[in-house]
């Protein structure tokens, strides 16, 4: 009985969160939840912190570590995921979360070379934009360039996994 | 179909051997790209430290060199994993996402714990661990070959 119920599990499938026909609300969120989720944890955490400089040693730590359990979380979530497909999904899901790592990695490293160099700073001297502020930098009340960085990475990693996805699936088409 | 696949152990202290496997191994895995970052990212960053003054589109090509080298060394590895065989692939893909994922990890965790106060409260700023170079390609590139080694060496335990 027992392993004919795991016999009888379907295997997972990428398509479920990316854009289409296939696409499921419910099971985004069973895999991507806690990405979701730690997205304002990290602004308000922040933001604790800014206002609470006097507060306990540990429990700023402790403040500071929740985004990063989250987010440890979700990574644990999408490997589950990723280990319940068939052969080829596997495969293709894992050559498109590698490009996705990589790219976002090498923008955000880009990013901040270029941001140390001065580059960013010539380039953007007015620093109207959101760009131009993201780019030198700013501090509104506790919320600084820093802390946009996530969501940055995460639209990053989420965009590059469906280019990836796309073209990795094109082989078997 | 006489090609020989390539091996993960071509690169890094698998096989130490000063002129059987180190020479052939700087064509293996990009590592010449990889060297070409070494010597083109801290030069690159004291000359643009030193020289404020040069236009901006020279400045901008000293800054742009090491990041077109990584972006070839990524290229290198990804033709090199190509050419392995299925387990050495899955390993090595396994290893290389293990490696860039946990260095995203830290670096979106280090400046949450700066700002926590943890490293001024254990004075363990006399390190300088509060200022860790994440934007410097050359640590960026020695700290993923390093996780990545980690999780091959994880990986490959249940092949043994």
């Amino acid at each position: 009985m027992l392993y004919t119920g795991f016999m009888n599990n379907k295997p997972n499938i990428p398509q479920v969160v990316l854009p289409g026909k296939n696409y499921s609300l419910l099971a985004d969120m069973k895999i991507n939840g806690w990405l979701f989720a730690s997205w304002p944890i990290i602004f308000l955490s922040d933001l604790w912190l800014f206002n609470h400089e006097d507060c306990p040693l540990m429990l700023r730590v402790i403040i500071a570590l929740i985004p990063l359990a989250m987010c440890l979380l979700w990574i644990r979530g999408v490997a589950r995921w990723i280990r319940g497909m068939d052969e080829l999904h596997r495969r293709i899901t894992l050559e498109a979360c590698l490009f996705a790592i990589t790219w976002t990695f090498f923008v955000i490293t880009a990013w901040q070379h270029l941001k140390h160099e001065g580059i960013l700073e010539a380039i953007f001297r007015s620093s109207h934009s959101f760009l131009g502020e993201l780019a030198l930098g700013f501090n509104l009340a506790g919320l600084t360039e820093y802390d946009f960085y996530y969501p940055l990475a995460v639209s990053l990693l989420c965009s590059f996994f469906f280019l990836g996805h796309t073209i990795f699936n094109r082989h078997y088409k | 179909m006489n090609n020989k696949p390539n091996l993960p152990e071509e690169i890094g202290f698998g096989k130490l051997n000063l002129w059987g496997s180190w020479r052939g191994s700087l064509n293996k895995g990009g590592a010449a790209w990889m060297f070409v970052v070494y010597l083109t990212d801290i030069p690159g960053g004291w000359l643009l430290q030193h020289h404020p003054g040069w236009p901006l589109a020279l400045r901008l090509l000293i800054a742009l060199t090491p990041l077109a080298a990584s972006l070839l060394y990524v290229r290198g590895i990804a033709l090199w994993i190509r050419g392995m065989d299925e387990l050495h692939r899955r390993v090595t893909l396994g290893a290389f996402l293990f490696g860039t994922t946990l260095y995203l990890v830290f670096n979106a965790g280090w400046p949450l714990l700066v700002r926590s106060g943890v490293f001024s409260a254990l004075n363990l700023t006399r390190w300088h661990l509060d200022q860790m170079p994440f934007f410097n390609c050359t640590f960026t590139v020695c700290l993923t070959y390093l996780f990545s080694g980690l999780g091959y060496a994880f990986f490959n335990r249940r092949y043994k």
